[in-house]
């Protein structure tokens, strides 16, 4: 069996300082690598202007050990992963995301970044099923070849639903409630356009100004959909606020980022120093240079590690299954999902269904990622990292195709 | 008669065949017939996802494009007249697909490759019959190769270009529109999906001051194609009104009436402008390329002035070191012999002993001349070598022979040594009177020859003035005394033994090393710098005066020693630890 990847990063960035001793620059560059190894995962949230970053970073908020940082253009130095926001998908993201890849090395282990197609609460031109529709678009583009090779993910979101469902107001709630008190009929010609759903003289129960707020905080769509969901069932505001949280998205998202990107910590981070090293050597060139590029793309291409993330990734698509054999003689009994830490972490995370209230959702931030971390001391270098979350069960690994 | 703009564009066309530029000629064939047809093709453009198929779907009312949030536009969309509905793909000349017209809005098209192949719907309206034709295009940013949208441009007769009212016109959009109204000036600017937008308003007058500042002067409209099909399914004339569709659909249809007197004139000026701007682009880069040879002329010109007046100011160093030191050896040479000559007449009766004394005087005088101008001439050598050096295009063989060698005989052209009157002057006073004449002569004879219009001349002459008592220099010249005098071993006069020191040196010393350094010239001794940028070990010093000074008598041999030395072309060498000495 392959040593785990953190391990050989380590050992190879190790090597490459020994190598590069008198070379101060990029001795440098390797140390900084070495550090970060031990620093939080830095996530980066990229797109193109009024993509929705601000509002989405707002709403990911602060996990330990990881951190988040906007910024317009890819590719993002220092970022161990990446979320691209796109609020118009087409193949052209596959293209921008192939060209943001740093190097072959980086492109041919896409394991670092999940689409988000933002503002999902604007498709299907702001109908009320336009985030049930960004929804079904992702998962399909999910299965896309194209992004498939760029990506571990598409995830639909909407931040200004989920912003406005986690802090929806009492009067808020009132003044939806006594707009949906009325037939749809009634309301129906008021919410054609925002002109007319802010219309003073629109016979509504709800003072314009009121109205202007609601459209300022949901939008049209997000009315719309409140609407609708107060008249089915949905009534209080705990009810609303939680249904609104859970159609936005958000929740898709953090489960993806918490089970492809903060799990995976320690080999993102390789797969970064890695990266950085294959771009070091090539750029400093060094008698050693040769078998250390060798070494680094072995490492890379036989790492299991990334090899399960790409599996993992397929299996959240459902573009593979796990032989059924295979599956019920794991460890883990996870089911289908494939976990870096094998047991334990599973039940833990039980996949939400779409109706889980909202209020949860801070606890289950807490709870996530980075908990198995340990402390490696930095200075004495002669040790490896520490070792990877333990590796799934082999029967699984060999059953992998991606 | 043909409109004048035919006329143009006809001779535009023969002045690009005249000059073999069938490219153009085809180019500009193509558009005249464009612009000829009656009918108005418009192009609808812009980034992803604004909505532009669903804006010609409201505006034929029908579903003849392909709307969406996922695939959307991949093939261009000709939406035109026709009796019946009808649809086709067509991917060559004659490879023409007919298509279920209810499933044109629903068509999941590949991306075509070489974007050779369309989409044509053809529609029963009374908007398409006068001649309207709606061009759909996929995304400008999209996946399609770069450069799909322009390549439409010379087919079209307006551009229509759609952006989301829920935000401005962005960088990219202007920049396209800026390129289109090279070929087709016709632009109109369509907000959409207004009933969205809590703010269009804001975002029209926005986009209008955008477009104003870029230059354009496009029309911006706010529409919504939502409201407008629903309009049309519901029959709701309020809600058609507040679609903002009436006023587009008036647009266009002006537009469509007006093309041959409006926009054709528009669209053939700008068409022939850009072509003529091809057509001379060959001139304008001949035209460019000769002015970055004057450039590159320009630039060596301004180096070689440069490195002109950093030899001119080496020179102008080096001639005033020289005219100093030659100045104090002539004086220190000259005093030796008068002090001499003070000494004999001491004792002797200057009537009785001269015609002894003439010859003698005469000899010494005519030696430390000689050994002076030798010096003098050697120096100039040295500084004529060093000055080459600095020069980039120096080689050992450029150095003239002319530069100024001791003339044979020009001592011999002395005047004679008039017998003074010996009267009330005091005998060495008479007789200096009567030499500075003739050795100035001297100088100057041995000088103009080769060095006219330097300042040596007026330096060294000032140097034999003040040796004879007259004048007596400048401030600055006496300033630089002393400081000669301290000389270095081995170089200046200074350093002989048994040298005569002027009487004047100690008073001289304060003026000379006043203050301000930096205005007053240093100590030419120590000024001597490493010449600078000079490759291998340089002729760092210059020589000394030939010779050691024996007493006044002892100058005879000196000529001759000093004519062997014009044979080294390198200065005689120095003690190393001089050069780096820097004035303390
Ligand atoms: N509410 C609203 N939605 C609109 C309007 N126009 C278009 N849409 C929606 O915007 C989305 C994109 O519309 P398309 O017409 O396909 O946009 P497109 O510019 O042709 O897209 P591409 O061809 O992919 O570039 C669809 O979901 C439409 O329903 C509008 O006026 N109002
Ligand atoms: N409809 C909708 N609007 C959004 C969403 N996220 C952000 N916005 C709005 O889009 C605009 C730009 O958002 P911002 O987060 O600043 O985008 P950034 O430029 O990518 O950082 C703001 O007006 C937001 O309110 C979203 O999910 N849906
Ligand atoms: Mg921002
Ligand atoms: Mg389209």
């Amino acid at each position: 069996m392959s040593a785990a990847l953190p391990d050989i990063a380590w050992h190879l960035l190790t090597g490459a300082l020994a190598s590069y001793r008198d070379q101060p620059r990029a001795a440098a560059a390797v140390r900084r690598e070495l550090e970060r190894f031990e620093e939080p995962l830095r996530i980066a949230v990229a797109g193109p202007p009024r993509a929705g970053k601000t509002t989405l970073l707002g709403e990911l908020a602060a996990r330990r050990g990881v951190i988040f940082t906007e910024t317009p253009t890819i590719p993002v130095p220092d970022a161990d992963a990446l979320l691209y926001l796109t609020p118009h998908p087409g193949e052209s993201v596959a293209y921008e995301l192939a060209d943001a890849q740093v190097s072959t090395l980086a492109r041919a282990t896409p394991v670092d970044t999940i689409v988000v197609l933002s503002r999902a609460d604007e498709f299907g031109g702001g109908r009320v099923d336009g985030l049930g529709s960004a929804r079904m678009i992702a998962r399909r583009y999910q299965r896309h070849v194209a992004l498939q090779q760029v990506c571990q993910a598409v995830v639909a979101a909407s931040a200004r639903i989920g912003y406005a469902g986690r802090t929806l107001t009492a009067p808020e709630h009132a003044a939806l409630t006594s707009l949906a008190g009325r037939t749809r009929e009634e309301t129906e010609r008021y919410l054609l356009s925002v002109d007319r759903f802010v219309d003073p003289q629109a016979p509504v129960p709800v003072d314009p100004a009121v109205r202007a707020g609601l459209v300022e905080r949901l939008g049209l769509p997000g009315v719309r959909l409140a609407l609708t969901l107060l008249r089915t069932g949905s009534a209080t505001r705990d009810e609303l606020s939680g249904q609104l949280v859970a159609r936005s998205g958000l929740d898709d998202l953090r489960d993806a980022i918490g089970e492809l990107f903060i799990e995976w910590r320690p080999v993102l981070k390789a797969r970064s120093a890695l990266i950085a090293l294959d771009a070091l050597v090539r750029a400093q060139p060094h008698p050693d240079g040769a078998r250390l590029l060798a070494a680094l793309d072995r490492a890379l291409a036989n790492g299991h590690e990334l090899r399960e993330l790409r599996l993992l990734a397929a299996l959240r698509a459902g573009r593979t299954r796990l032989p059924i054999s295979r599956t019920a003689s794991s460890r883990s009994g996870a089911g289908s999902r494939v976990r870096p830490g094998g047991g334990g972490a599973a039940d833990r995370r039980h996949r939400p269904g779409p109706g889980r209230p909202a209020g949860r959702g801070a606890d289950r931030r807490a709870g996530m990622g980075g908990g198995r971390r340990r402390r490696r001391p930095l200075a004495g270098a002669r040790r490896g990292p520490p070792a990877p979350p333990g590796p799934p069960p082999r029967g699984r690994r060999r059953g992998a195709q991606l | 008669m043909a409109p004048p703009w035919l006329d143009v564009l006809d001779e535009t066309i023969h002045a690009c065949a005249a000059r073999g530029r069938r490219d153009l000629v085809r180019l500009l064939e193509d558009r005249r017939t464009r612009l000829l047809d009656p009918r108005l093709r418009v192009l609808v453009v812009g980034t992803r996802k604004q909505g532009k198929s669903q804006l010609v779907n409201a505006i034929v009312n029908a579903p003849a494009c392909v709307v969406g949030d996922e695939t959307g536009t991949t093939v261009p969309t000709v939406v035109q007249h026709a009796e019946k509905p009808s649809a086709v793909l067509v991917s060559g000349r004659a490879d023409r697909t007919p298509v279920p017209v209810d499933e044109v809005g629903a068509l999941a098209l590949r991306r075509p490759v070489g974007g050779a192949a369309h989409l044509e719907v053809g529609l029963p309206r009374t908007l398409l019959r006068s001649g309207l034709v709606l061009v759909d295009m996929p995304p400008l940013d999209g996946a399609a190769e770069p450069g799909y949208a322009e390549a439409g441009l010379d087919g079209a007769d307006a551009v229509l270009m759609v952006s989301d009212a829920r935000r401005e016109i962005t960088r990219t959009e202007l920049d396209f529109l800026v390129r289109a109204g090279r070929s087709c000036p016709q632009v109109l600017v369509v907000l959409t999906k207004i009933d969205l937008s809590q703010d269009w308003r804001r975002t029209a007058q926005r986009n209008r001051e955008h477009l104003a500042e870029a230059g354009l002067p496009a029309h911006v409209l706010p529409v919504s194609a939502d409201l407008r099909l629903r309009a049309a399914k519901t029959d709701d004339r309020a809600l058609n009104a507040e679609s903002g569709f009436a006023e587009l659909v008036a647009c266009l249809q002006q537009y469509a009436a007006t093309k041959a007197e409006r926009i054709a004139p528009h669209t053939a000026a700008a068409v022939t402008t850009r072509v003529l701007e091809s057509l001379a682009e060959p001139l304008l880069a001949q035209r460019s390329a000769a002015a970055g040879q004057l450039e590159d002329l320009q630039r060596s010109l301004e180096r070689l002035r440069r490195q002109s007046a950093r030899w001119q100011n080496g020179l102008a160093d080096d001639i005033a070191d020289l005219a100093s030191d030659v100045e104090y050896d002539l004086r220190d040479r000259t005093r030796r012999i008068i002090r001499t000559v003070d000494e004999f007449f001491d004792t002797a009766d200057p009537a009785e002993v001269w015609d002894a004394f003439a010859p003698w005087l005469e000899e010494n005088l005519r030696n430390a001349a000689e050994a002076n101008f030798g010096w003098l001439v050697e120096r100039s050598h040295w500084i004529a070598a060093r000055i080459a050096r600095d020069l980039a295009a120096y080689r050992a063989d450029v150095l003239p022979d002319s530069t100024f060698w001791m003339p044979d005989q020009v001592f011999d052209s002395m005047s004679e040594l008039e017998r003074p009157s010996f009267g009330h002057f005091s005998l060495a006073q008479k007789l200096f009177t009567g030499l500075r004449g003739s050795y100035g002569g001297v100088v100057m004879f041995g000088l103009l020859t080769s060095l006219a219009g330097l300042p040596l001349i007026n330096v060294v002459s000032i140097g034999a003035g003040a040796a004879f008592g007259e004048g007596g220099g400048t401030a600055a010249h006496r300033g630089l005394l002393p400081q000669v005098q301290q000389g270095v071993p081995g170089r200046g006069p200074a350093g002989a033994p048994g040298a005569a020191r002027p009487l004047q040196r100690p008073a001289r010393t304060a003026p000379g090393r006043a203050g301000r350094g930096g205005a007053r010239r240093p100590a030419p001794v120590r000024r001597r710098r490493a010449p600078t940028g000079v490759r291998g070990p340089p002729a760092a010093v210059p020589p000394g005066p030939a010779g050691e000074r024996a007493g006044a008598a002892g100058h005879r041999g000196v000529s001759e020693r000093m004519r062997t030395n014009h044979g080294l072309s390198a200065p005689v060498p120095h003690d190393g630890g001089e050069r780096s000495e820097v004035p303390s």
